[in-house]
């Protein structure tokens, strides 16, 4: 199961399983906030091709608008799905 | 060990839940499931988004040999997709030069020994054997 909750402040939690049947929904979420953002992924379990295209998206509209986006709080087997893509760099990932 | 999943995104829950059958079956720990999960994540969401012709489930078949463990995909009446054939995808550009397609099958080259496709009457059957062995 897949959540995804936006607080005051650009403060984003996801949570879960972030996979291609939750891409769609979560797009629709992020695509919806502007500002800089931080993406805290305390509890994010999985993440697949499908949910790094999200936040690809979600980074590259943020950071044009002169704005940061950030990832926090990786577990290291996603942290490592980031690595395999080789965006452990370029996501702004902490 | 095997099982059928109708050809749609919302089957991903279910197939999770066969890794963890297969796995509890095998006695394999859940270090194991992540390499699994993604590599039949991206496989099967190829199939269902660009199989063409496909009719019916798509069968899934987890086995355990000597090396490690084998995953196979068998879809029916289907027109050929040989996802082996995809573009490797540079993950070496700066970001705003990347785009998302082609990253899950890089993750499949990535985390398998062996990434096979064969297709003959109609059925195509994709095969893999993960990289960990366990």
């Amino acid at each position: 199961m897949f959540e995804i909750r936006v607080e005051d402040g650009g403060q984003v939690f996801v949570s879960g399983r972030f996979d291609a049947a939750e891409s769609e929904r979560a797009l629709l979420i992020l695509r919806s906030l502007s500002g800089p953002l931080v993406v805290d992924c305390t509890g994010l379990d999985y993440i697949s091709s499908a949910g790094i295209a999200v936040l690809m998206d979600t980074f590259k509209r943020v950071t044009s608008g002169g704005h940061s986006l950030r990832l926090v709080n990786l577990t290291p087997r996603v942290k490592n799905v980031f690595t395999y893509a080789g965006l452990d760099k370029l996501l702004g990932i902490q | 060990m095997r099982r059928s999943f109708p050809r749609q995104m919302a089957s991903l829950e279910a197939i999770v839940a066969y890794v963890r059958d297969f796995l509890a079956l095998e006695g394999l720990d859940e270090g194991a499931a992540y390499d699994l999960d993604l590599v039949l994540e991206e496989l099967f969401t190829n199939l269902v988004k660009y199989g063409r012709g496909a009719r019916g489930d798509v069968d899934i078949v987890l086995e355990r040999g000597p090396a490690g463990v084998t995953a196979r995909l068998r879809e029916y009446d289907a027109d050929a997709f040989d996802p082996t054939q995809l573009p490797e995808v540079d993950v070496d550009r700066p970001i705003a030069e990347r785009r998302p397609g082609g990253l899950g099958v890089h993750f499949i080259r990535q985390l398998t020994r062996t990434f096979e496709y064969d297709y003959r009457d109609r059925v195509g059957v994709t095969t893999v054997a993960m990289r960990d062995p366990v």
